[in-house]
């Protein structure tokens, strides 16, 4: 034990941590086992005479849910009579309680967990039902426990990291010969493209179960190739490592978009989520595999000649070749290594969203580095260990996932993530450097150290926690997470959405997913681990959101979707409401005013957004009124601009060049119809192109003002928020609500912009 | 002998009852030292005697921990290597602080430049450099890039760089450890030139010789402490090495008993460019060939080609009367060939790994089972070896870097001698070892050859090729220039007549 220690240092930063963030999370949680069923039991059957009409209330919440359920016949076998049980959500109770108005039936107690006395309609009972005002409630005594401990959170941590840690493997071992491999994050994207495509080739969703082997091993193997081809460069022709996977890494990322032609595959078999999200004796496949390739590796690593020739390899390559190491072998093996990994890690991560989508895997190579140096691995090459590598991927999870929970703003979390990678590599080196010949500190350094540390993080860690207990009075937390939080349509929705939760008494934690459904997938198993009491999720993915919506209605939290649309099937099933602008009617309208601007004739071009339903909605919409009124415009081209301005402009002046003649341009949003305005401007065809955009932006109103763009369809984002967060009150309530709430867009033309004073002022 | 001219005179430098410890190690043990100026002090003691310590002490590399430091009577405390610069100190270690991809004069000029308003002085830094080298009668052109000089030429950069630097005090560590005897004569006459000039200069050296030949007064230290310092005319060669070891020594080397048996390797017209043409010769069991010549002769080269680190562009080798096709250095291993090189740091060790890794390195493949590693025999083999060599570790674990010269050179011997095989090549066995080590290694050859082993011994310094070989070939210019069968026959003279034309 105490070697381990002394070989990972870095074990300390990760206790730490822990230590941190368990005392942040710090939380009054219902019990909801035997005892707690027992003592609530007993306090009913203290006060309450054996006719009284109680009723078990359980949210859908496992450990609510058993609670209710054990309950009434807890309450049976000491004789009371009137027991009713009531499962579900705040409707299912809501008409329980009015079955019980209609037999004219009294109702004494309400015993629940306490997520449900949050419920409105709970907690106010009697402004729904005055003749049930005098009904008391039993909850269970609550205890103290960390959200961050909590079973279903250490697992979220785990899965979060799975991929980058399996990939950091082999990155392990590129380092440790002194190498770098920046082409692991796109090697993702095509392992895990490569291995939908051919799943979707040989029978798509009725595919038989052996086909996900089959595309998982052509993904990795692809991966293995590319990482060997890239060995190769490096040994043969002494390329720099840096610069060679540099430009594997653009051609990797590049071919995955090819194969797919920039979409997203959702035509996979059903059995594909099994390595990503399935168990075995209740610990999941992932931590099983990630535990066994850990263990592997570091057998390699250290019992073997080949672990051995790679330390020797990267400590001084000619001193290893003059003792008969076999140089090439080696060097092509850890980049073999680490294409095959980080084809598993795509393998993973499809599994996971149960999709293979190009944009995969961004900027996961900058996380795999650091997770490997901050495990003590040298850049400089021939020292490292593949344990101090996982315990430097749990600590870029448990960062995370930690901020996550305390709902740290995306964007601190970045700032703060980089300045603990870099103070976890410094603490490192200090520590390394007193125990060298050339200083005259005393041995006995680190464990003062460590102790000085550990208070210091004690007491950081318990005056946050008194602060944080200070502020939240709120009755409970909403968590949000949309695409870009940078992007000014959804700050305004999180400011509103903030504003109108705090007038209800909850606290809205708002996370950006930053275009990344991985990303996006693990704040809603964080918002999940915590009991968030409820969800607004506006998906970065429509499909491979899938696996965050199960997890977060498994925790039996209710999630609202807002602006885009879930759209696999399964997942939009468990939702409680969707709230959206009407962007079909909105992509009518545009193609209205395209038809009246052009005179209804020539040829025009979309810049579209496929990766976003909202997008697809909108085009639809757009080329659906101009089939119905018969129009003339013909669609000669339709192109991702990505929604945002550079790309609208280039996209928009390639457009330009291939199809000179157009006539009209409609971008799917207001930044890339402004990056295409700039291409238009350029090959100066302002007269002959006309250009609607769509959204009614601060800064697309501003062009309609200035007539750069005839239209741009306007969405009421305020009016969404606020529409979200009624529809969760409505829930609280037991309101039935429907499953669409869709917002209408109206036009927004130039006579418009010149009326609108809120055109400069409004601010997103 | 330049007597301080004036004794009432403060020396130039007075180093009194200096003190330094490492973790477990007491470096300098209160150690005092005085330079005159115009004088050369000669410090010599084995390796870890403190000799690199102190000078680093001296050069505000290392803090003193007790002790007082006088320049010219003014008590000073060099807390930098800057701080050393500008009080006159420039301190020439053993690997150079030029940068390769610099030319000579932006080497001189580094981190000083001359400039005219924004930009370089280029005119003037030449100016510079001009008269430096006339000074030191240098003829070299300032442009010329670092890496494309030789190492004595880079030396004398070096020593211009510190003249430029107006230094007083000039310290010297193992400058001649890589010269030739012509290049050590021309670094001498500077030397002799720079005492003129009332500059001081403290010279490391375990080339005894040298001592004799340039140094004023001579100071061993030996475990950190100061054993003496005396005037040089005062003391033999004899009295200096047993005060270096602590003992008396009756010879530099071991007495050759064995008997070269019959032919088992065998070279032919082995070429590689300018560097190597046609070397042919053959090599006996129990037999010590000795490779003489200068630095760059093409010595090194043609046992890497033997070795198969390098590509050879013709020729064939023989082992055992077969021919061999090696291609690369595992393949050599494998036919039973090894290589000592003479670059231990960079080529014969990975400093930053320990002792056991470095040992195991070559000889994986024996301790290799299916899968794993027996490290069990692995460690008993080299605990068998490290006792037989005298390996001086705290442990199989200890990083082979904190190791000295001469332990470092026994583990690349140990990793070597594990692989048992019938031809082992030394180059510069013993460079940069102090005396007691070296007597040592020249026992293990020496044992290796009545074991029946062909050695190739290239060396450089004469006295131990005469003194260790059976018989010597003497290279220039990448070809075999001649071959000597009986050494007790011949004299030094001799044989760099053969080397130098």
């Amino acid at each position: 034990m105490n070697k381990l220690l002394d070989n990972y240092g870095i074990f300390w930063a990760l206790i730490g941590l822990c230590v941190f963030f368990s005392l942040l999370t710090l939380k009054e949680q219902t019990p909801s086992g035997d005892a707690a069923v027992r003592e609530v039991a007993e306090v009913i059957e203290n006060q309450y005479p054996k006719n009284a009409v109680i009723v078990a209330v359980g949210a859908r919440n496992q450990g609510s849910a058993d609670f209710a359920e054990a309950l009434a016949p807890a309450l049976e076998t000491r004789g009371f009579t009137e027991v009713l049980t009531s499962i579900g959500s705040p409707q299912d109770f809501r008409k329980l309680v009015e079955e019980l108005k209609k037999d004219g039936k009294s109702l004494q107690v309400i015993a629940a967990t306490e997520d449900v006395l949050k419920w409105t309609v709970v907690r106010s009972l009697g402004d729904y039902y005055p003749e049930y005002a005098g009904a008391r409630f039993v909850a269970p005594e609550s205890y103290l426990w960390p959200d961050f401990l909590k079973r279903s959170n250490l697992l979220a941590i785990v899965d979060r990291i799975v991929v980058i840690a399996i990939i950091a493997i082999g990155m392990t071992m590129v380092i440790i010969t002194g190498g770098i491999d920046l082409s692991v994050g796109s090697l993702i994207a095509l392992s895990a493209v490569i291995a939908t495509v051919l799943m979707k080739a040989m029978g798509g969703l009725e595919a038989p179960a052996w086909v996900i082997p089959i595309g998982f091993l052509a993904g990795i193997l692809c991966c293995g190739l590319v990482g060997g081809f890239g060995g190769f460069l490096v040994h043969r022709y002494r390329v720099a490592p840096f610069i060679t996977t540099l430009g594997v890494m653009m051609m990797a990322r590049g071919l995955a978009f090819m194969i797919t032609g920039g979409f997203s595959i959702y035509q996979v078999p059903q059995g594909l989520t099994w390595l990503g999200q399935g168990r075995t004796l209740a610990v999941p496949n992932t931590v099983i595999l990630l535990l066994a390739l850990f263990l592997a590796a570091h057998i390699f690593m250290s019992r073997t000649r080949y672990g051995r020739y790679i330390y020797a390899v990267g400590g001084n390559e000619e001193a290893a070749r003059l003792s008969g190491v076999p140089i090439r072998f080696v060097l092509i093996l850890v980049y073999v290594v680490s294409g095959l990994a980080a084809g598993l890690g795509g393998c993973i991560q499809a599994s996971q969203l149960n999709t293979g989508t190009p944009n995969l895997g961004v900027m996961y190579e900058l996380y795999v580095i650091a997770a490997v140096v901050v495990g003590g691995t040298s850049l400089s090459g021939g020292k490292g260990r593949i344990f101090g590598t996982l315990i430097g991927a749990f600590i870029i999870s448990v960062l995370q996932n930690g901020m996550n929970l305390m709902g740290v703003e995306s964007y601190t979390q970045q700032v703060i993530l980089g300045g603990v990678i870099l103070a976890a590599v410094l603490v490192d080196k200090l520590r390394g450097r007193s125990f060298g010949a050339a200083s005259s500190a005393s041995p006995s350094a680190f464990p003062r150290w460590g102790w000085v540390t550990a208070a210091v993080v004690l007491s950081l860690a318990a005056s946050v926690y008194f602060i944080q207990r200070e502020r939240s009075a709120a009755v409970g937390k909403i968590g949000m997470t949309c695409m870009d939080l940078t992007n000014p349509f959804f700050k305004l929705i999180a400011n509103t959405m903030e504003a109108e939760a705090a007038k209800y008494g909850y606290e809205l934690v708002a996370l950006s997913g930053e275009m990344d459904a991985a990303k996006q997938n693990n704040q809603l198993a964080d918002f999940a681990a915590q009991g968030y009491d409820a969800i607004f999720l506006n998906p970065t993915d429509s499909q491979a959101v899938r696996e965050g919506v199960i997890n977060a209605w498994e925790a039996g939290i209710p999630v609202f979707s807002f602006d885009v649309q879930v759209t696999d099937e399964r997942a939009n099933a468990l939702l409680v409401s969707h709230i959206g602008s009407d962007n079909y009617q909105g992509g009518r309208l545009a193609a209205e005013t395209m038809m009246a601007a052009t005179g209804d004739s020539g040829d025009i071009a979309v810049l579209s957004f496929p990766e976003a339903s909202s997008c697809i909605f909108r085009v639809a919409g757009f080329r659906d009124y101009l089939k119905e009124n018969n129009s003339r415009l013909r669609i000669v081209t339709e192109l991702s601009a990505k929604g945002n301005r550079s790309e609208g402009f280039s996209v928009a002046t390639d457009i330009l060049q291939a199809h000179p003649d157009i006539v009209g341009l409609f971008a799917i949003n207001d930044p890339s119809a402004l990056g295409a305005h700039a291409a238009i401007v350029k090959a100066n065809k302002q007269e002959q192109v006309k250009l609607v955009g769509f959204d009614a932006s601060p800064a697309g109103k501003q062009a309609v003002f200035e007539k750069k763009l005839l239209d741009t369809p306007q969405q009421f984002p305020a009016k969404m928020a606020v529409g979200t967060v009624e529809a969760f009150a409505k829930y609280l309530a037991g309101e039935a609500l429907p499953k669409d709430i869709f917002i209408p867009c109206e036009h927004y033309y130039f006579e418009d912009s010149v009326k609108d004073e809120s055109r400069i002022r409004e601010q997103w | 002998m330049p007597e301080p001219t004036n004794p009432a005179e403060p020396p130039l430098l007075e180093i009194r009852s200096i003190s330094k410890a490492f973790p477990g190690v007491r470096a300098l043990d209160n150690v005092s030292l005085r330079l005159e100026a115009g004088e050369v002090l000669a410090l010599v003691g084995e390796n870890g005697a403190g000799k690199s310590t102190l000078i680093k002490v001296l050069g505000g590399a290392h803090r003193a921990d007790a002790g007082e430091l006088f320049l010219q009577g003014r008590q000073v405390s060099i807390d930098s290597p800057s701080l050393a610069q500008a009080l006159g100190v420039s301190i020439i270690y053993q690997e150079f602080n030029l940068i390769p991809d610099l030319n000579v004069r932006d080497n001189i000029y580094l981190g000083r430049e001359r400039k005219k308003e924004w930009f370089l002085d280029e005119k003037r830094e030449a100016e510079g450099v001009g008269n430096l080298f006339d000074r030191l009668g240098l003829k070299l052109d300032p442009e010329t890039l670092c890496r494309d000089l030789t190492i004595a030429e880079q030396q004398l950069v070096e020593i211009a760089k510190a003249l430029s630097l107006d230094a007083k005090i000039l310290v010297m560590d193992e400058p001649s450890a890589t010269l030739t005897r012509q290049e050590v004569d021309r670094l001498f006459s500077i030397m002799r030139d720079l005492k003129e000039e009332g500059i001081g200069i403290i010279y490391i050296s375990h080339r005894l010789e040298e001592v004799f030949e340039i140094a004023d007064r001579v100071m061993v230290l030996r475990d950190g402490r100061r054993v003496v310092t005396k005037p040089v005319p005062k003391v033999n060669r004899r009295r200096l090495i047993e005060w270096m070891v602590g003992r008396s020594l009756e010879s530099e080397f071991p007495p050759r008993q064995s008997q070269p048996g019959k032919e088992c390797f065998r070279v032919e017209n082995l070429s590689r460019g300018e560097v190597v043409r046609d070397v042919s010769f053959t090599l006996r069991s129990g037999e010590i060939l000795g490779f003489a010549g200068l630095v760059g002769a093409g010595r090194t080269e043609t046992v890497r080609l033997i070795f198969g680190a390098d590509r050879k562009d013709g020729g064939t080798v023989f082992l055992g009367g077969e021919e061999l096709d090696i291609e690369n250095p595992r393949q050599a291993i494998a036919s039973g060939i090894c290589l000592l090189t003479e670059d231990r740091k960079n080529q014969g060790l990975v400093l930053i790994h320990s002792v056991l890794e470095n040992f195991g390195l070559p000889n994986l493949r024996e301790y290799s089972g299916p899968v794993f590693l027996d490290e069990k025999r692995e460690s008993e083999q080299f605990s068998r070896l490290a006792q037989d060599l005298k390996i001086k570790t705290s442990g199989p674990r200890q990083d082979v870097a904190h190791l000295s010269g001469g332990n470092q050179q026994k583990v690349v011997l140990a990793k070597w001698l594990a692989r048992n095989s019938d031809i082992i090549i030394f180059d510069e066995p013993t460079r940069g070892i102090d005396v007691g080590a070296k007597f040592e290694i020249y026992q293990l050859m020496e044992s290796l050859a009545k074991a029946g082993k062909g050695i190739i011994m290239i060396s450089s310094e004469l006295p131990e090729i005469l003194g260790m070989s059976d018989r010597v070939i003497v290279m220039r210019g990448g070809c075999i220039r001649g071959e000597i069968e009986d050494v007790n026959e011949t004299s030094q003279e001799e044989v760099m007549h053969l080397a130098v034309e």
